[in-house]
């Protein structure tokens, strides 16, 4: 009786190659292949370079990917910790304002993150959405963060711009609500108050005003902790978008948290155009004259100018000079063009002869104090640095001008208006300054999710290839 | 010569001398003429790039890669082959013809890795251990996959010894 180790030696004669098997060559005296003539240690080196090659592919595809994703995972690593606020941290003044990144945090994330150097607005982007043009805030640090401001008032066309403190402490901005009657206009959101962000605390804090139809946002001024919000209160409007109201103002004492609504527009001044003086403001109110205003209210009137400034005038912090851009035709007419700029005496009941201050350089060449007329952005003061140097807005950003020399340096360069215009906290011209680099957030952290899945696509793709050419 | 001219003279030497023993092996496993050459082919293919590591014994190596490669091959291919347990009709010219070819087509009708059991344990005369390093599976494994190829075998061909059958090294 046979086993089955036996049957399966007698099946095993039938093998190919065995003699007298059916339709096989003689195999056993040559190292052919039967697909074709090309020896078989041939065919086992191409298929070992292959093979090195393969793996040669593959290490070089994770070493790339890998690397990828390390850099990304340090770049977000790195922009990740915005530093919690510091309520003592003192002002400091970047030599270069950036457009805040895209990706770059939100305050809802990172909490807050200190007083504020300046406002920027920015594009936003989410992981699963674009958030549209927004403001984001930049700490003395350096850091970006873009401000969660609770409901913002935005769609107004000529809306007012949320407002820096001039210690940046505070961000002001006018508050959305729902009216109590019929809304005025009908569309965009609707303007019931107004709140401020407390940069150091995070916390919002909401001044409403009753209103039926809704608020016109006038204009926001910081008088130093005090906030004046001047609004108009509709009582009416057509549908051909005409509308009648009374002008008010609403005084809040962020100190002390006083509030007062509806302050009768004639017995408060009108601020417009008013510039940080200390804890007081500057307005500039008739052909030549202008006045310092107080939180309360209170009115002094400046000394008396020789020439007409064109819409705003700045107080040397000391109080010993005053600088306006002349208005070119003395007629404080609406044009955007500026005349030169103008430093007088402020000593005395009438301020000393104004004297035209030329930079340097355009002295140098052959420029004309007399004949100098100039676009709304092209040397228009916006501050003093200190009694002797003025800060002036040139097509870069923000320059030093020194008013006895006329020499001029950069102070800081500032990016293009996105959705607001850049925007510096006032003493912050005053802080000293330091070479800012550029913010993060830039990146689109959805790429480690598109790299790891084309790192699981290549490798699976990679493992099939492999599997198809092993013999 | 140099290294790789003697490597290859090594290899040509190897092949010459045991590719009809390799044949033996891999016509079980497969069952077919053209298949057991592939296969023999491929193992030997595979190889050539090991082969300065394994030229001193070279014959355990490329019998691992021609039973793993029966299995694995089996898979690749199962979705592109019809298989089926009826083998055609041929003509027998006598009674041990005909003893191989119910043997043929009961191999035939296990599975891949159950036949390279049935192959290694009882042609190539490897243990349980051996069969299960050769095939990269648990001895565990190995004994239950011979349980149940040796079941169906005995099934499909009675005229086997059971006392056979059923034993095991």
């Amino acid at each position: 009786m046979t086993t089955l180790r036996d049957r399966l030696g007698q099946l095993a004669d039938d093998a190919p190659g065995a003699p007298g098997a059916p339709g096989t060559p003689d195999a056993a005296d040559a190292d052919v292949s039967r697909r074709g003539e090309e020896s078989l240690w041939l065919q086992g080196r191409r298929l070992q370079r292959r093979r090195q090659a393969a793996t040669a592919l593959v290490a070089a595809v994770l070493v790339l990917v890998i690397g990828s994703l390390t850099t990304l995972v340090v770049g977000a690593v790195d922009r990740e910790p915005v530093p919690p606020a510091d309520a003592d941290a003192a002002l400091t003044l970047p030599d270069e304002l950036y457009l805040a990144g895209p990706w770059s945090p939100g305050t809802e994330d990172t909490g807050p993150i200190g007083p504020l150097v300046a406002l920027v607005g920015a594009e936003r982007r989410s992981f699963w959405s674009y958030a549209g043009i927004q403001v984001a805030g930049v700490s003395t640090a350096g850091d970006y963060a873009f401000l969660d401001l609770e409901d913002r008032a935005v769609s107004a066309a000529f809306g007012t711009e949320p407002q820096l403190s001039p210690d940046g402490r505070w961000v002001a901005y006018p508050l959305s609500g729902t009216p109590t009657g019929e809304p005025c206009p009908a569309q965009g959101d609707k303007v019931t108050g107004v709140a401020v962000y407390d940069t150091v605390s995070g916390e919002t804090t909401r001044a409403p005003v009753a209103t039926t139809r809704g608020l016109d946002d006038q204009r926001l001024v910081w008088i130093g902790d005090t906030l004046v919000f001047t609004y108009g209160q509709y009582e009416s409007c057509k549908q051909d978008g005409s509308s009648r109201g009374r002008l008010a103002h609403l005084r809040w004492d962020l100190s002390t948290g006083d509030i007062d609504v509806g302050l009768d527009y004639r017995t408060f001044p009108d601020l417009y155009g008013a510039t940080p003086y200390g804890d007081r403001v500057v307005v500039a109110t008739g052909r030549r004259s202008f006045e310092v205003v107080a939180a309360d209210g209170a009115v002094e009137p400046g000394p008396r100018l020789d020439v007409t400034p064109k819409q705003q005038v700045f107080i040397s912090p000391g109080g010993a000079r005053v600088a306006a851009n002349e208005d070119p035709d003395g007629a404080r007419t609406a044009t955007d063009s500026l005349g030169p700029v103008v430093v007088a005496d402020a000593t005395g009941r009438k301020a000393g002869t104004a004297r035209r201050v030329l930079r340097e350089d355009a002295r140098q060449e052959g420029q004309s104090a007399d004949a100098t007329s100039r676009s709304s952005t092209t040397d228009a003061v916006v501050g003093w640095r200190d009694d002797e140097t003025l800060v002036i807005r040139d097509d870069r950003g923000y320059a030093t001008l020194e008013v006895s020399t006329g020499r001029s340096e950069s102070l800081v360069r500032l990016p293009p208006a996105y959705g607001i215009q850049p925007q510096v906290a006032a003493d912050a011209l005053r802080a000293p300054g330091f070479a800012a680099p550029p913010p993060g957030g830039q990146g689109d952290p959805r790429r480690m999710v598109w790299l790891g899945g084309g790192l699981i696509v290549l490798l699976a793709g990679a493992a099939f290839w492999r599997s198809r050419v092993r013999l | 010569m140099s290294g790789s001219d003697a490597q290859r003279a090594d290899f040509e030497e190897f092949v010459r001398a045991r590719r009809r023993a390799l044949l033996r092996t891999a016509y079980l496993l497969t069952g077919q003429h053209a298949d057991a050459e592939d296969l023999v082919q491929t193992a030997l293919i595979k190889a050539v790039p090991h082969w300065r590591k394994i030229s001193d014994n070279p014959e355990p190596y490329v019998r691992r890669i021609l039973a793993r490669e029966s299995v694995s091959r089996w898979r690749r291919r199962r979705w592109r082959e019809i298989s089926s347990d009826d083998l055609p009709d041929v003509a027998l010219r006598d009674p041990d013809v005909a003893q191989r070819e119910d043997l043929r087509g009961a191999l035939a009708g296990l599975a891949p890795r159950q036949r390279a059991v049935i192959v290694l344990r009882y042609f190539e005369d490897l243990s349980e251990a051996e069969t299960a390093d050769v095939l990269g599976i648990a001895v565990g494994t190995v004994k239950s996959q011979a349980r149940d190829a040796l079941r169906v075998l005995r099934e499909r061909l009675p005229a086997l010894r059971d006392e056979l059958l059923t034993s095991g090294r």
